[in-house]
C-alpha cells in the first residue's frame, strides 16, 4: 500500500470532523483524547493499529478521537470489529461532527478525575435512519403526524463483563424533526443501578454483579436486561427434539432514560431509546471466572438429562456440530453482537425560552448557558413539543445485520 | 349494514317518495319549522403537525326556526360529524345560528350561510389516553334544494362546508396552538313547515 493510500483515510476523516465540527484544531496537532488509540490488533485481525487511528474527528473540545469505520480496511484488511451503520448517509452527519467517539468519556475525566469512566473502542454502535413517522399514542394518532431523522450512538459493548456492573455508557443522539424538535446531545447515559443488571429473560429479577466502574455511578432510568446461565438453560438448552429459543435466551435490550436538565433542575429535554442486540458473545454465568459465559461454548454443551442447544445460531455456527472447539471469538462464531437495532421513543423538549446551545456536565445535568471545565456542548431547538400524547419513533436498523468480513467478538 | 349505506338508502327512498320539483310550490312558507338531516361528511383537523389526510365519518344535523321574511329563514342548528377509526373515536359538533335564503321565491334552491361555535373531541377507551378538546368559531357555507314530500314536509338534499378559526387543541394541560377545522357535509333532511 502507498503511503498516499495509507494516510488518505485520516486526512479525510479529520478534514470532514475539522470541517463539521467548526473546530479550527489541525488533526495532526490534535491532543489524543482518552479513547484514542487503545485499539490492538488481536491475531484475528489483518489491519494495522495506524490503518485503525486513520478513522478519527476531532471533538468539539479539540481532541482526537475515534470515529466510526468500515469492519474493512484499505486492501481488504479486516479491522475484526464494527460500528454499526455508516454515518455519512445520515442527513444529521453534518451536526455529529464528524461523530467523534468518547467525547462524554472525556468531559467525565475532567471533572471527576478520580472517577473516570473509560470505555473498549468496540462497543461503539452506529445507527440511523432518515424520514422516520413519528407515532402518536391514544387519541393523537388519529390526527397528529411527523417526520424525523435520527442519528445515534450508544456504546454498548456485549461482549465482555462491563455492563454486567457499568451503567454509564457514552450516547451520543441526534434528531430533527417536522415539528421543529431538534437535539444534539452527548451524554454519559446512567441506564438503570449501577452494581447490576435485569435478567433478560425474566426482567423481574435484579441480578446483583458486583461493584460498579466508576464507583460514584448515579443511579438511572431504564435497565440493562442482560441474559444470564438462567436464560441459558431455559431457552437455550433444551430437550431432544426442541428447538432452542435464541431470541429469548440471547437478546439484550438496553432501555435508557435520558433528560437534559438545567443547573435549576428544570428538564429542558427527555428522551428515551431502547437499543438492543442479538446474539451477544456473552451471558452472565457466576460459576465462571470471570463470571462470562459463552454462548458458542453452550453449543457444545449436553446437560446430565440430555438438554442441548438445537438449531439456529449453533448449528450455523458449528456446522451442525461438525467444527469442534471453536472459542468465541472466532469469525465463524454468530454469537458475535453485530445484529443491533434501536427503538425510537419519546422526544419531548421544554426549551421555549431557549436558548439553543447548553452546556452540561457528563451526565446531562448542571445545564448552564455558558461553557465550564469538564462540560459538553448540547443543542436543542428553542421549542416546548409537549402536546399532551406521547410521541414515539418507530425501531431502527432492525432489518440490518453488521456483521462484515471478519467480525467476531470482542465485537 | 354500515351506517353510510343505511343513510344511502334512506336518501333514495325518500328522493323516490317525493314530488318532482317541476310540480311543486315554492318552499317559502310562513311561521315556525324544525327539521333534521343526515349524510356523510368529510373532516379534518389542520395543525402544524397534524396530518393533512380528511376523515369520513357520519354527519347529521337538528335544526329550527322561523320564516323573517318570504325567502328567508332563519334558525338555530345543532350540527355533527361522528368517525370511529383504529380505536380513536372523533367528532366535530357545530352549535350555530344559519339563514336560508331562497333567492328565486319560485324556485326550490337555497344558498345558507351561518356561523357558530365548534367544538371538537377525539378520545379513545384506554383509562390513561387523554383525549383532545377543541373549541373554535365557526363558518358555514351551503345550499340545497327542496322536494315536496308531504303538504308540510320537505325533502333536501344539501351541500355544507364549516370552516373555522384557529385554536387551542389541548390535551390534558397542554396545547397544540394555531389548530382549525373544516367539514365537508353531503347528505339530505326532512322539514316540517
Amino acid at each position: 500500500m502507498s503511503r498516499t493510500a495509507f494516510f488518505l483515510p485520516l486526512f479525510a476523516a479529520a478534514a470532514t470532523a475539522a470541517c463539521s465540527s467548526e473546530s479550527s484544531v489541525n488533526p495532526a496537532d490534535a491532543t489524543p483524547s482518552r479513547a484514542f488509540g487503545i485499539w490492538k490488533p488481536g491475531t484475528h485481525e489483518s489491519c494495522t493499529q495506524e490503518q485503525h487511528d486513520a478513522y478519527a474527528a476531532v471533538g468539539p473540545d479539540g481532541k482526537l478521537y475515534p470515529t466510526w469505520h468500515p469492519p474493512t480496511g484499505s486492501g481488504g484488511c479486516s479491522f475484526g470489529h464494527e460500528h454499526g451503520r455508516d454515518p455519512h448517509g445520515s442527513k444529521l452527519y453534518g451536526d455529529a461532527g464528524g461523530l467523534p467517539f468518547g467525547v462524554a468519556n472525556e468531559a467525565l475525566a475532567i471533572s471527576d478525575p478520580a472517577n473516570p469512566r473509560d470505555e473498549d473502542h468496540v462497543g461503539h454502535k452506529v445507527e440511523w435512519e432518515n424520514g422516520i413517522d413519528l407515532q402518536f399514542s391514544g387519541a393523537g394518532s388519529a390526527i397528529f403526524t411527523g417526520k424525523c431523522d435520527v442519528l445515534t450512538k450508544l456504546h454498548q459493548g456485549t461482549h465482555s463483563k462491563d455492563a454486567f456492573t457499568n451503567n454509564l455508557h457514552e450516547l451520543v443522539y441526534h434528531i430533527k424533526c417536522s415539528d421543529g424538535t431538534e437535539m444534539h446531545v452527548t451524554m454519559l447515559t446512567a441506564i438503570g443501578t449501577p452494581g447490576e443488571f435485569v435478567r433478560s429473560c425474566d426482567r423481574s429479577v435484579h441480578v446483583t454483579a458486583g461493584t460498579p466502574t466508576p464507583a460514584n455511578s448515579p443511579d438511572g432510568g431504564g435497565f440493562r436486561a442482560i441474559p444470564d446461565r438462567t436464560c441459558i438453560e431455559q431457552y437455550l438448552l433444551v430437550p431432544p427434539g426442541q428447538q432452542s429459543n435464541y431470541f429469548s435466551a440471547l437478546h439484550e435490550t438496553w432501555e435508557t432514560s435520558n433528560s437534559l436538565r438545567r443547573a435549576d433542575g428544570h428538564t429542558l429535554a427527555f428522551f428515551n431509546p431502547y437499543f438492543q442486540v442479538r446474539l451477544p458473545s456473552r451471558f452472565h454465568d457466576p460459576a465462571l471466572a470471570p463470571v462470562v459465559g459463552r454462548p458458542i461454548d453452550v453449543c457444545y454443551e449436553v446437560t446430565p438429562s440430555g438438554e442441548q442447544a438445537s438449531g439456529g445460531a449453533c448449528e450455523e455456527s458449528t456446522a451442525g456440530g461438525q467444527v469442534a472447539g471453536m472459542t468465541f471469538d472466532d469469525p465463524n462464531s454468530a454469537f458475535n453482537g453485530a445484529g443491533h437495532f434501536v427503538d425510537i421513543n419519546a422526544n419531548r423538549l421544554s426549551n421555549g425560552d431557549g436558548p439553543e446551545v447548553w452546556y452540561t456536565d457528563a451526565f446531562g445535568r448542571n445545564g448552564q448557558t455558558a461553557p465550564f471545565a469538564g462540560s459538553i456542548r448540547q443543542r436543542l431547538s428553542k421549542l416546548d413539543n409537549e402536546i399532551g400524547v406521547d410521541a414515539g419513533g418507530p425501531v431502527i436498523g432492525n432489518n440490518r445485520n453488521y456483521a462484515g468480513p471478519g467480525v467476531h467478538a470482542p465485537n | 349494514m354500515s351506517a353510510r349505506l343505511v343513510v344511502a338508502c334512506a336518501l333514495a327512498l325518500a328522493a323516490a317518495a317525493s314530488t318532482p320539483a317541476a310540480a311543486q310550490e315554492p318552499t317559502t312558507v310562513r311561521g315556525a319549522w324544525f327539521g333534521g338531516g343526515l349524510g356523510t361528511a368529510s373532516a379534518r383537523v389542520n395543525c402544524d403537525i397534524c396530518t393533512t389526510d380528511r376523515n369520513g365519518g357520519l354527519s347529521g344535523y337538528l335544526t329550527g326556526g322561523m320564516r323573517l321574511v318570504p325567502g328567508l329563514h332563519a334558525g338555530a342548528e345543532l350540527g355533527g360529524w361522528f368517525d370511529n377509526t383504529d380505536g380513536v373515536s372523533q367528532r366535530l359538533v357545530l352549535y350555530g345560528a344559519s339563514l336560508w335564503w331562497h333567492p328565486q321565491l319560485d324556485r326550490r334552491w337555497f344558498l345558507k350561510g351561518g356561523l357558530g361555535l365548534m367544538r371538537y373531541h377525539a378520545g379513545t377507551d384506554a383509562p390513561n389516553d387523554e383525549p383532545l378538546n377543541a373549541s373554535t368559531a365557526a363558518l358555514q357555507l351551503g345550499g340545497g334544494y327542496d322536494f315536496r314530500a308531504a303538504p308540510k314536509l320537505w325533502f333536501t338534499p344539501f351541500a355544507n362546508l364549516i370552516v373555522t378559526s384557529s385554536g387551542n387543541l389541548t390535551s390534558g394541560n397542554t396545547v397544540v396552538t394555531d389548530a382549525s377545522f373544516s367539514m365537508l357535509q353531503l347528505g339530505a333532511g326532512l322539514a316540517w313547515r
